[in-house]
């Protein structure tokens, strides 16, 4: 049972890998779970470690992508591939065809640029890239059974596979469609998305899309920052976009932000998510699983065995 | 005495045609409108970023001709939201080439970092400073955008990097 899961090296119960992700071995898994058991018969909401206080990490950074700026070459959806390994593309990057339709990321695109009409019938072509938005308080992690998803000081929402036996329930509960299952690998279920390059930005780098960009449309910062920025482009041109940044406030806010000239609605961005984090929600539900599991049967059981001793004697 | 008087008049009407035509035909064809006099670049190689794409072959003599104005690419004045030259230079010719010469024209990089700078955010990078200079156009008239035209048939030489991705 002590044995560790792969990926936790040397015996140590928590090991840190190469790229600064945390990996969970089992025995640190079932401990949380014991924790939060424990901390629900006690009557702390389970889930209290999974409601960050994000004051702590002023420093967390994000990404502004400007859809004002992008132009739909394509060049972050290359960059990703090339910094993330990922196998080559059907047809290459700098085909257009595939604006045909809309796409969502995959398992071996973990971005993705569609084409929109610009909704104003005159003016610009629209793109949009498509990715994770690495939320403050992510619902793929707090619907994740196994805390397989860690937000990080640094900004990324990280997934761990180690810990991970494909629920998916991560997918159902992304408000942006942004996990996605790699069908290939059905024994070792894996979900890919971005991982905002968190090896990058830990070695003092900047995100591969956000370095391939030729119009200067993704600006990687700290999220603080980003954020005063935007309002600027917005106060400065207000002709130019929509009195909105996109992610400010959406369930909780993300790290990524959005600048656009048209409302997000048209752009199929989700316009009708809550200000408040999703797992708000559910909060309340979740606290009372563990009690339910715990406590319950301890007191039905302490029941049958009181009755059954009664029906004994009588 | 009348007489005079109206071929003085006559001679300095000639003398100021002649001095029109002739600044006419000094300034080149399609020079905007209160533009600098002096040498101004003609072809040129911008390369020093040419990393996956080749350096870009620009033509800055066809360009002043077609852009209309110097500050759609060279907006040094009013820190990216400049108005026309005209705007600010409402003196004569001379005056004009005694207050503003081709040396205030600051290259790109002066301003905009090479590479990623934290300090500098809302500043784009001279890549996309470049790039965008030249989309701002070239996208409405068939190229990136609009047209599905690559990046290597529009401006930059195809490298052998660049049909590989």
């Amino acid at each position: 049972m002590e044995k560790p899961v792969k990926g936790a090296g040397g015996g140590s119960e928590r090991d840190r890998r190469e790229d600064g992700r945390t990996t969970v071995n089992r025995r640190d898994f079932l401990r949380v779970v014991a924790v939060a058991g424990g901390a629900a018969f006690l009557g702390t909401p389970a889930d209290a470690e999974a409601l960050h206080d994000l004051s702590g990490w002023p420093d967390r950074m994000g990404m502004l992508t400007d859809l004002t700026e992008c132009v739909g070459c394509r060049s972050c959806e290359s960059a990703c591939n090339a910094a993330n390994r990922l196998p080559a593309p059907e047809v290459p990057f700098d085909e257009k065809s595939v604006f045909e339709r809309k796409r969502r990321p995959t398992a071996s695109a973990y971005t993705v640029v569609n084409r929109y009409e610009n909704p104003k019938g005159q003016g610009n072509t629209i793109y949009r890239k498509v990715q994770c938005n690495h939320c403050e308080e992510p619902s793929c992690a707090s619907a994740c059974p196994v805390r397989a998803y860690t937000k990080t000081p640094e900004g990324p929402v990280l997934y761990n596979q180690d810990v991970c036996f494909g629920c998916r329930y991560c997918m159902v509960a992304c408000p942006y469609y942004a996990p996605a299952y790699d069908y290939e690998s059905a024994l070792e279920p894996r979900i890919v998305k971005c991982t905002m390059c968190h090896g990058r930005i830990k070695a003092g780098g900047i995100p591969a899309c956000a370095g391939s960009c030729p119009m200067g449309a993704i600006t990687f910062g700290k999220r603080e920052a980003l954020l005063k920025i935007a309002r600027n482009r917005i106060r400065k041109f207000p002709d130019r976009y929509v009195d909105r940044i996109y992610g400010e406030y959406e369930a909780g806010g993300t790290s990524w932000l959005y600048l656009s000239g048209v409302p997000f609605g048209e752009l199929d961005f989700p316009t009708n998510l809550p200000r408040k984090p999703i797992v708000e929600n559910t909060k309340g539900f979740l606290s009372a699983v563990p009690l339910v599991l715990t406590l319950w049967p301890a007191l039905l059981g302490l029941c049958y065995t009181a009755n059954r001793n009664k029906e004994e004697k009588g | 005495m009348k007489t005079k008087a109206v071929s003085t008049i006559a001679l300095c009407w000639m003398v100021a045609l002649a001095a029109t035509l002739y600044a006419g035909a000094e300034a080149p064809a399609g020079r905007p409108a209160g533009s600098p006099k002096g040498k101004m670049p003609g072809k040129m190689l911008m390369g020093s970023l040419a990393d996956r794409h080749g350096p870009v072959k620009f033509d800055h003599e066809k360009h002043v001709g077609t852009a209309g104005s110097c500050d759609e690419c060279h907006h040094q004045h009013g820190g990216g939201q400049a108005p026309s030259c005209g705007g600010c230079h409402t003196i004569d010719a001379s005056s004009f080439r005694k207050n503003v010469h081709l040396g205030r024209i600051r290259p790109c990089g002066a301003c905009h970092p090479a590479s990623y700078d934290a300090g500098k955010l809302d500043r784009p990078t001279l890549s996309a400073a470049y790039h965008r200079a030249c989309i701002k156009c070239h996208r409405d008239v068939g190229s990136v955008g609009s047209d599905p035209k690559g990046c290597a048939e529009m401006c930059h030489e195809s490298t052998a990097q660049a049909g590989a991705r």
